[in-house]
């Protein structure tokens, strides 16, 4: 689990390519959309999850729904 | 209703079929009527009920899906071991026997709180019902997500060999990891199979933000800290009631496919007509028989009880008859007869109590002791036209027996169709405190203190009023005691887990596999699934068969008088004997039933009862009700000629003549509707229910005008009938049943009897009876003392297994199973062991009985062998030391003080059998000040005393102010001081009092008024540092 803060462009609800590492990558399909409640007793909101394919690449990026920040969550080499 | 029903499904779109409510105990947040509030709210036009292995959520779904308009579907979700979950719901009330008959087999072919569906069960007992794949819990989720997709298409085809097209892959609208991925495993199956894909949003919650509540309750059910992840625990807040755009939006391109086939299975599912069947046993095949028997056994009754004079009482007799075959209870009756009969027969004290006292004909079958002829009691208050509902018919039993009432029960009626009751345990604030508080990581010797800390108020309002509550602030609560607090108060209500209803049997005419499923409870009983409530709903006729340790008390002292004096008879205790009514004047009747309480003496002492009337009158008057309707003083006043008896009507007097004027029973309610506004007696009834139950002023208001329309039409000028109405109004909220009362009295007449005359064998039969009443063993062994009764402290060669009574040395003597720690069958097997020889040692006890040695050092420390030799150190030493086999002769110990004694006495049997816990500080506190609680009674009222004492019974009750008021009792080796601490003294040292570590002895002054300390100071003694 990296939540490296990154730049994502979203599209209808779902992001379009995100920019990791000083470079863009644009997501060509979303395999699985998943929401964690995260530790909602300590006052956490709960964040979105995407897995996305970018270009042969496996990514998962995190989104917290109120701030509409965005992380690079998981990288599958 | 149905065309309304019709008419929302067909304006709506919104389907639902896999919820879970509440009742899926710790696996569902929501109650059945907030689901079906939140589906009407999001336009959801079906809705089935589908809690896990039960159905105890139904009937209040029905009657909330009714009310509302929803149309209903029944369901369950079953378990099958070590596959998952599946979900089955009944396409109509032809099917549902299919679904209970399974449950049933479900909890009772498995292991308590087990419950799961073999391969086998389902293929006998689930054709004909509808199956849904049972999402991501469900069977063929979960072997998809692992991969195992081969195993999955075996299972879909294993289903749908036995469910058919009836067998449905449900589709997750949760937002949950690998859905998508599994919903497009799911397509191909189902287009492989010909199965069709049905949409589910596998309810948890209500609303979104209901899901911490879901999440604290999972984490309980699985013993886990809030955060600890694990499997069962979903991992967002989705599986909440979905509208319709919702459910689309979470199911991507499967949604309107999936969607179609809810509705159309939505279309094709009815709801199940259970509600309003009676299902009461039938005696007789022949209804005309059982008529003719009942009506046999009712005037053979009569002439037994009534004599000459039963003919007097044909015309109240034949109105009762004739009500009680209209609607349908004939059967109900003899039932109840029969029981009573056997209850009789077998020497079981019994007694039946409450509303079915207004009833001669159970007077005459021998079901009530209380003559409702005599005291002109109404038989609508029981049963009337009117309200038609099946009446309840409560009988206390001899605690001991009441089982034995139960077992014929089954044996009589078939154990198929006889079952408890169940109850719903709800979260209380305490359990709440404590379980919340551990999925918290709190220390549980914490949570104890906190949960013991706790006053009677909601979580809800303890929260919010945190800062004014003493026993709160003392502990000086951290915020995340705070949010404990908070956290409970969200589960505080909701139901936990299934328990059993203390007395309450259904008896069913049809097999009870076919209405309910049944379950095993914690004893081994079988119970169905359903409380009382709904019980009734359910059509199903329900006998109250309640434990009352008094009459065991009665049994046994009974026992013990009728040893000295055989020609003693319960039965036959005279009347209105002046002693009784002298004992209750004084208000010593610490033991009596009902009328022990420091708030039934304190009236004792006002109302200086000398007639059987004013102990009918007592009991209904300490009540919250009538406290709080200020109807206390006037009742006194006027019973002791202070304030004249008015009418404000003549036709009232007959009426309220027997309680002076003063409205104090619900009878007199019905009684006053029908004399001045000529009501029936069941539209009268109706009237005080309404009245009982309304709160608005616009309802009461309405009440009003009707009552008044009515009098005035019969001749009653306005301003009568509008005053009249105002004193019923007065009494509203706090009506008291008067059969009850008098059912009650008869046991307190006759308990302060034995109480005056044969205090020796009533307390025995007291102490054996415990735990009961209203106050500790320590208090009643110190009232006896006060009685002149000694104690005889236990005796491993001379005790039985029971307290015993000692005629010869007017002794009481203490009884192996007092013994805490020691248990019923270990007392019997060392009393057999006795029969050969008495004990020479405690080695002796430990080689001829399966006592282990802890149990034996037990009897040491509390004297049992001092009468072989009174030093228990050598003993304890013996056993416990160098020489455990009691071979070699241990070396003379010190004998033990008597601080040492009472230490292990009140440790090991509650009390002190050398004394009183004060009595050996008595020089000390003497030297203090401090004086004894006799002393304190004999003090001239207005007096300021000290007295120390062992804090007894602090409560606090309602009162007509509204104001907070503490009452507590302080024993000392003297007897008892009743006390009371005022609102500002609660705030200021209430803590001593309600806090989780209250101390053993409370140092108290104060001023004495009526035989009551009224508190101006409290601390612990000795004082705390």
């Amino acid at each position: 689990m990296r939540w490296e803060v990154i730049q994502v462009e979203p599209g209808e609800g779902i992001p379009r390519r995100f920019r990791w590492r000083r470079r863009w990558y644009p997501i060509s399909g979303i395999q699985e959309i998943w929401q964690d409640a995260g530790e909602w007793w300590a006052g956490e909101s709960p964040r979105w999850f995407f897995r996305v394919t970018v270009n042969g690449g496996l990514f998962e990026l995190a989104m917290d729904p109120l701030s509409r920040q965005w992380w690079l969550y998981r990288v599958f080499d | 209703m149905v065309a309304l029903s019709g008419f929302r499904l067909a304006m709506t779109n919104g389907v639902q079929l896999h919820v879970h409510s509440a009742f899926s105990f710790l696996d569902g947040a929501s109650l059945p009527e907030e689901l079906v509030q939140a589906a009407t709210a999001k336009d959801i036009g079906t809705m089935a009920l589908t809690d896990s292995h039960r159905l105890s959520g139904i009937v209040t779904f029905l009657k909330a899906a009714q009310a509302s308009g929803l149309k209903a579907i029944a369901g369950a979700t079953v378990k099958l071991p070590g596959e998952g979950q599946l979900v089955l719901l009944v396409p109509d009330t032809a099917h549902l026997p299919q679904l209970t008959r399974l449950l049933t087999h479900a909890h009772l072919d498995h292991p308590r709180g087990s419950p799961q569906v073999e391969w086998e069960m389902l293929r006998r007992w689930g054709p004909g019902l509808v199956a849904l794949s049972g999402g991501r819990r469900g069977v063929l989720d979960r072997l998809i997500y692992a991969g195992q997709h081969a195993a999955a298409l075996d299972r879909a085809q294993k289903l749908q060999g036995i469910f058919g097209p009836d067998f449905y892959l449900e589709v997750g609208a949760g937002w949950l990891p690998g859905d998508r991925s599994i919903r497009a495993a799911l397509k191909s199956l189902g287009q492989h199979l010909g199965l069709s894909l049905i949409a589910s949003s596998e309810v948890r919650h209500a609303e979104r933000e209901d899901f911490p509540v879901y999440d604290l309750m999972v984490a309980i059910r699985h013993g886990l800290r809030v955060e600890e992840p694990h499997p069962d625990r979903p991992l967002n807040r989705e599986l909440y009631l979905k509208d319709r755009d919702s459910m689309r939006r979470a199911l991507g391109d499967l949604g309107p496919e999936a969607l179609k086939t809810a509705d159309r299975l939505a279309e094709k599912l009815t709801t199940p007509e259970i509600l309003g069947h009676s299902r009461v046993p039938r005696l007789d095949p022949n209804p005309e028989t059982a008529w003719q028997r009942l009506q046999q056994l009712v005037w053979e009754g009569a002439r037994r009880r009534y004599r000459e004079h039963w003919k007097a009482v044909r015309p109240r007799i034949g109105h009762e008859l004739g009500i009680i075959r209209d609607l349908g209870f004939v059967d109900y009756f003899l039932v109840v007869e029969d029981v009573a009969r056997f209850a009789r027969q077998a020497g079981i004290r019994f007694a039946g109590r409450g509303s079915a006292a207004d009833s001669a004909v159970a007077y005459c079958l021998g079901i009530t002791e209380v003559d409702a002829v005599a005291r002109e009691l109404l038989f609508e208050r029981f049963l009337s036209r009117e309200r038609a509902e099946t009446p309840d018919i409560d009988i206390d039993f001899d605690a001991r027996r009441r089982d034995e009432v139960a077992q014929y029960v089954i044996e009589r009626y078939g154990r198929e169709r006889v079952a408890a009751v169940a109850t719903y345990q709800t979260f209380r604030a305490r359990l709440a405190i404590r379980q919340i508080g551990r999925v918290m990581g709190f220390p549980a010797r914490e949570l104890d203190v906190l949960a013991k800390s706790l006053p009677p108020l909601s979580l809800e309002d303890m929260v919010q009023h945190f800062d004014d509550i003493p026993e709160l602030r003392v502990l000086g609560l951290t915020p995340a005691s705070r949010q404990i607090l908070a956290w409970a108060a969200k589960v505080e209500g909701r139901p936990r887990h299934i328990g059993t209803h203390l007395g309450g049997l259904v008896i069913s005419g049809d097999p009870l596999e076919l209405v309910t499923p049944l379950e095993r409870s914690a004893k081994g009983v079988e119970i169905c699934q359903f409380d009382k409530r709904d019980v009734e709903a359910l059509g199903l006729l329900k006998l109250d068969l309640l434990s009352l340790r008094t009459f065991t008390a009665v049994d046994m002292a009974v026992r013990s008088i009728t040893e000295t004096t055989p020609a003693f008879r319960y039965e036959d205790i005279p009347q209105e004997d002046p002693a009784v009514y002298r004992r209750l004047q004084e208000a010593d009747s610490i033991g009596v039933f009902q009328l022990e309480s420091p708030a039934q003496r304190a009236l004792a002492r006002r109302l200086q009862p000398d007639r059987y009337e004013d102990i009918v009158a007592s009991l209904a008057l300490i009540r919250p009700g009538p406290i709080k309707g200020n109807m206390v003083t006037p009742f006194v006043d006027r019973r002791r000629g202070r304030e004249p008896v008015e009418y404000l009507h003549p036709d009232l007097e007959p009426i309220l003549h027997k309680t002076y004027g003063v409205v104090l029973f619900q009878e007199q309610v019905i009684a006053i509707a029908s004399a001045l506004a000529g009501f029936t007696p069941g539209e009268a009834d109706q009237l005080r229910r309404v009245m009982t139950h309304a709160r608005s002023p616009k309802e009461m208001e309405r009440l009003g005008q009707q009552f008044q329309l009515k009098a005035t039409a019969r001749g009653i000028a306005p301003e009568v009938s509008a005053a009249v109405f105002a004193q019923m109004v007065g009494y509203a909220s706090y009506g008291f049943n008067e059969a009850h009362a008098a059912a009650f009295a008869d046991t307190a007449y006759r308990t302060t009897y034995l109480l005056e005359h044969y205090p020796g064998p009533y307390y025995t039969g007291l102490l054996n009876a415990q735990p009961m009443g209203f106050y500790p063993v320590d208090l009643l062994v110190t009232e006896a003392r006060r009685r002149g009764i000694n104690i005889a402290p236990l005796d491993i060669n001379t005790s039985g297994a029971e307290y015993r009574w000692i005629p010869k040395r007017q002794a009481i003597q203490t009884g192996l199973q007092a013994v805490s720690g020691l248990g019923a069958d270990n007392a019997c097997q060392l009393l057999a062991a006795r029969q050969e020889k008495p004990f020479q040692h405690p080695g002796d006890v430990l080689r001829r009985t399966p006592l282990h040695r802890d149990q034996v050092a037990l009897l040491v420390r509390v004297g049992a062998f001092d009468a072989v030799d009174p030093d228990r150190e050598r003993w304890l030493e013996s056993l416990l030391g160098e020489n455990p086999l009691g071979l070699v002769p241990s070396q003379p110990g010190v004998p033990w003080t008597i601080w040492q004694r009472l230490f292990w006495e009140y440790r090991i049997l509650g009390f002190g059998q050398t004394a009183q816990a004060l009595h050996p500080w008595r020089e000390t506190l003497r030297n203090q000040g401090f004086i004894t609680c006799q002393e304190a009674l004999a003090a001239p009222p207005g007096s300021v005393v000290r007295v120390a004492g062992v804090p007894v019974r602090p409560h606090r009750p309602p009162t007509r102010s509204g104001r907070l008021m503490v009452f507590y009792t302080l024993l000392d080796e003297t007897g008892v001081l009743d006390a009371s601490l005022d609102e500002a003294g609660y705030r200021r040292v209430g803590h001593w009092l309600f806090s989780g570590d209250r101390p053993g002895i409370l140092a108290c002054s104060g001023r004495m008024e009526r035989s009551t300390m009224t508190t101006s100071g409290m601390t612990a003694w000795p004082p705390r540092v």
